[in-house]
């Protein structure tokens, strides 16, 4: 299964990293060589440096073969516009997108993202474990 | 007839500036809040300080009273993510994009943004027209590039001097709308007869652009650069 | 017991995979084993049924010891990469001359060795006595030997490597390559196995088709054409004959092992690119581009010189026996047109040079050929170029010079430095080499031209390689083909890795 990401940050990273490992093709875009670094150079993927909604770099990291795009970069407008051309224009099946600013979240709702919420979930564990919930 | 712009940057600042001397109802929206008090200082008009992307935001600012959105902020996916979010969440009629890279506008087009300004495209074109010394000057394009506007610079050697306009024998995909002369713009009939000096408007489309050219040169001409 | 887990993880997780990568090549040896049944050669059968155990037992012996590491899935770093990688080639080169040993045609173990490691690097230099009455379950095992080696043993194991990927790619550079066509290396070296079976169906039919033509019986061709495709795609140079490929007397056969060998040197990347419909690559690779040049202008200087000399003089001949083996050397094929000693007798020493050369600059990187490859050979001249143009261009220009192998690259220093530390690496390994054939006593040109050969795996001989060579020397071509196969990081990793490991016994005790 194909699989990009779209950032590559420490959540970009690890998730790259891991996905890797479980044997998928993964292919990370970042638009600065230095957050790719952190797969380090034994990295058994793709790691591609561009602009992170350019048509030749999502071509290039083989986004019509794609199954997953995940967007986990830390601005919420890039995800959104790569989530969009991901959706619209290539036709991707499943497209996820990390909502950093949870303000944002109508807007990801309005524009029929799907869309992982760490600020809500982070709370909803750390409110658990207040309460003394089982996990 | 309520618009709004997003983006307190130059083109926000004067684009707000300019349609409200032309007396027309504007809003701006800007996240930072210097900037926002200076414009307030200068332009008297209804300024939001806040996010463009945020619902909330969008809403203060009356989208929606508003008929069309211009989102000008000096990034090209934020734009793209304002015009989306006025389509789909609150139906604006128009909705027109600035974009810097010229690469994006296919895309945005693709994704439902109206209009797109894109200042790279325009001054891009308008260097190749001087280095090509081309006689045919693309003025504007309409309905997604499948139609575009064409100037020819009507001057010595050109085969259409001295033609009557019905006596050219035109692709089937053009259409002469009028013709420049001494600064008047007379409207083209059959009879009308070119001369030197005329700046000719012709609509059609990319693909047939390289057979008008041919059509004008006349053998021997000096610019042999055939355009991609 | 646990301490030392803790303190040396390597030693366990380069067991492992060591041992994995044993059993994967090690079941191989069914292909021989049945050719051998079905020929009724019922005592290479048994030799290969012996063998076949032998390496198991060693592989699943290795994996047993290394699995405790393996299930906390703990981190293949860079150097254990390179080091299964040359491990595994030296304990399979043990294991894979078993079968040689005991058919009894090889004089010691450090002949079976040498061929061994001749079929996996794709030399093709042989030790082996009487070629011409091997059992034919033998002679499919070093051609299939040699077509392993082309794509692999690494890449072999990893088509089949089915969880924990962890640590993949590492091993794979280890061997060598560094490309990826798709992102995970798995799929990589499938699609590397993928493209040789195709290319092994298409040549092995043509090749067969054609021997019947010359006159071999359908069996016969058959094998042949198998065997003669298995060693021209992979650029090994192993023939069945001792006569090698002038067996056949046949120009048609020379042309089409001609087309595959030629095609086995190029990178597996371009072969991936034209697959998917990239035809323009072939233009504008810099290994192609490279290529193109270097066989040209020597094909062409040798074909001059060697009329000059009087030795070829008509079209065909200079074709067959002088553009052929420049071709094949410099693809690092090894499929000689001439005998041995003709090198030596006709082809004078500007002829000699002009081998030397081709056979230390080889096919393309990520293929079955050797050499510096030409992908170095052409970012250092590109390097040199930029070079030259910054010096003549004003001091506040700025210049970035790129080159296209399948992607643009940038031409930085780095990547020049590289290559070129490479291309010295080689060049002091057929220095040394060369120097020890003088010790013994051979001619400075045998010597240098029977170096380039071992240096870049091609396998064209002077007659230098023989079974009464001193054994120092078989050691030292062994060593060579490794090196040089492997391109010297991983080897140096094993060989760091194993002092680092006696010092600190040492330091314990």
């Amino acid at each position: 299964m194909n699989i990009i990401i779209i950032g590559c940050g420490r959540l970009g990273s690890t998730l790259a990293l891991e996905l890797a490992d479980a044997g998928y093709n993964i292919a990370v875009i970042d638009s600065e060589a230095k957050k790719l670094e952190a797969l380090g150079s034994g990295f058994n993927g793709l790691a591609i440096r561009g602009i992170e909604y350019d048509n030749n770099i999502l071509k290039q990291a083989g986004i019509s073969r794609a199954s997953f795009v995940i967007l986990v970069t830390p601005d919420d407008n890039l995800n959104i516009t790569a989530a969009l051309i991901a959706k619209n224009i290539f036709k991707v099946p499943r497209v996820i997108a990390k909502i950093n600013n949870p303000s944002k979240k109508d807007v990801f709702k309005v524009l029929d993202i799907e869309t992982i919420n760490p600020t809500e979930l982070i709370s909803y564990m750390i409110k658990s474990k207040i309460e003394g919930e089982p996990k | 007839m309520k618009s709004i712009i997003i983006g307190g940057g130059k083109i926000g600042f004067n684009l707000l500036k300019t349609l409200k001397d032309r007396g027309y109802n504007v809003t701006l929206i800007e996240i930072d809040e210097e900037t926002c008090k200076a414009i307030a200082e200068d332009i008297d008009s209804d300024i939001i300080c806040g996010d463009g992307t945020s619902l909330d935001v969008l809403k203060d600012a009356g989208i929606n009273d508003a008929d069309i959105i211009a989102a000008v902020t000096g990034k090209d996916e934020e734009n793209l993510v304002i015009c989306q979010i006025a389509k789909k969440g609150f139906n604006i009629g128009k909705s027109i994009a600035r974009i810097n890279n010229p690469k994006n506008i296919p895309m945005f087009k693709a994704l439902g943004v109206d209009q797109t300004v894109c200042s790279t495209e325009v001054i891009a074109d308008l260097i190749e027209y001087e280095f090509d010394r081309d006689i045919c000057k693309i003025v504007q394009t309409f309905d997604r590039g499948a139609m575009i506007l064409v100037e020819v610079a009507v001057k010595d050697g050109n085969r259409w001097i001295n033609q009557y306009v019905k006596d050219l024998s035109l692709p089937s995909e053009c259409v002469i709308v009028s013709i420049l002369r001494d600064e008047k713009a007379l409207f083209v009939r059959g009879d009308t007869q070119i001369r030197n000096g005329d700046n000719i408007h012709i609509i059609t489309n990319r693909a047939t652009v390289p057979e008008i050219k041919k059509q004008l040169h006349s053998g021997g001409a000096q610019n042999a650069k055939q355009k991609k | 017991m646990n301490n030392l887990k803790t303190r040396s993880p390597g030693v366990y997780i380069v067991s492992y995979y060591t041992g994995y990568i044993i059993i994967g090549t090690a079941f191989l040896m069914t292909v021989p084993l049945l050719t051998s049944l079905i020929m009724g050669e019922w005592n290479p059968a048994l030799d290969f049924l012996i063998s076949m155990s032998i390496s198991l037992l060693t592989g699943l012996t290795l994996m047993t010891f290394g699995r405790s590491t393996h299930t906390d899935s703990s981190q293949v770093d860079w150097r254990y990469g390179f080091i299964i990688a040359a491990l595994s080639w030296i304990m399979l080169m043990f294991l894979c001359s078993v079968p040689y040993l005991l058919s009894g045609h090889t004089n010691s173990v450090l002949d079976g060795c040498f061929d061994v490691m001749s079929g996996f690097t794709t030399t093709g230099l042989v030790l082996t006595q009487d070629l011409d009455h091997l059992s034919t379950g033998l002679n499919m095992w070093r051609h299939i030997l040699t077509f392993i080696g082309g794509q692999g043993m690494v890449v072999l194991a990893l088509s089949f490597l089915v969880k924990n990927t962890n640590g993949a790619y590492k091993i794979y550079c280890g061997e060598g390559k560094d490309i990826k066509l798709v992102p995970n290396v798995k799929g990589t070296a499938r699609i590397i196995w993928k493209i040789s079976l195709v290319y092994l169906l298409v040549g092995t039919l043509a090749l067969w088709i054609c021997g019947m033509f010359i006159g071999l019986s359908p069996l016969s061709a058959f094998f042949h054409g198998l065997n003669m495709f298995e060693s021209a795609w992979s650029t090994g140079g192993f023939a069945p004959n001792t006569q090698n490929i002038m067996y056949y007397h046949s120009f048609a056969y020379e042309n089409i092992t001609i087309v595959f060998f030629v095609l086995g040197s190029l990178n597996f990347g371009l072969h991936y690119a034209i697959w998917q419909g990239k035809k323009k690559e072939i233009i504008k690779n810099i290994e192609v581009q490279s290529f193109f040049v270097t066989s040209f202008l020597a094909c062409a200087f040798a074909v001059i010189k060697l009329s000059q000399l009087g030795v070829y003089t008509d079209a065909v001949s200079s074709f067959r026996r002088v553009a052929y083996n420049v071709l094949s050397a410099h693809t690092t094929t090894g499929f000689g047109s001439v005998y041995a000693r003709q090198f030596a007798n006709e082809w004078g020493d500007f002829g000699i040079l002009i081998m030397v050369i081709v056979m230390m600059i080889g096919g393309s990187a990520c293929s079955t050929a050797g050499g510096f490859k030409g992908l170095r050979v052409g970012i250092v001249f590109k390097g040199i170029v930029a070079d030259i143009k910054k010096v003549l261009s004003p001091e506040r220009s700025v210049r970035v010079a790129k080159y296209h192998h399948i992607k643009d690259y940038v031409l930085d220093d780095p990547t020049v430095k590289a290559a070129s530390l490479i291309i010295v690496c080689y060049m002091v390994l057929f220095a040394i080499t060369t120097l020890l054939g003088t010790f013994y006593g051979y001619s400075l040109a045998d010597s240098a031209f029977e170096a380039a050969s071992v240096s870049g795996n091609v396998g064209l001989s002077i007659g230098v390689t023989s079974a009464t060579m001193p054994a120092l020397m078989k050691i030292q071509y062994i060593l060579a083909m490794y090196l040089g196969r492997l391109e010297f990081i991983s080897v140096f990793a094993l060989f760091g890795f194993v002092i680092g490991g006696i010092k600190k016994l040492c330091a314990r005790h």
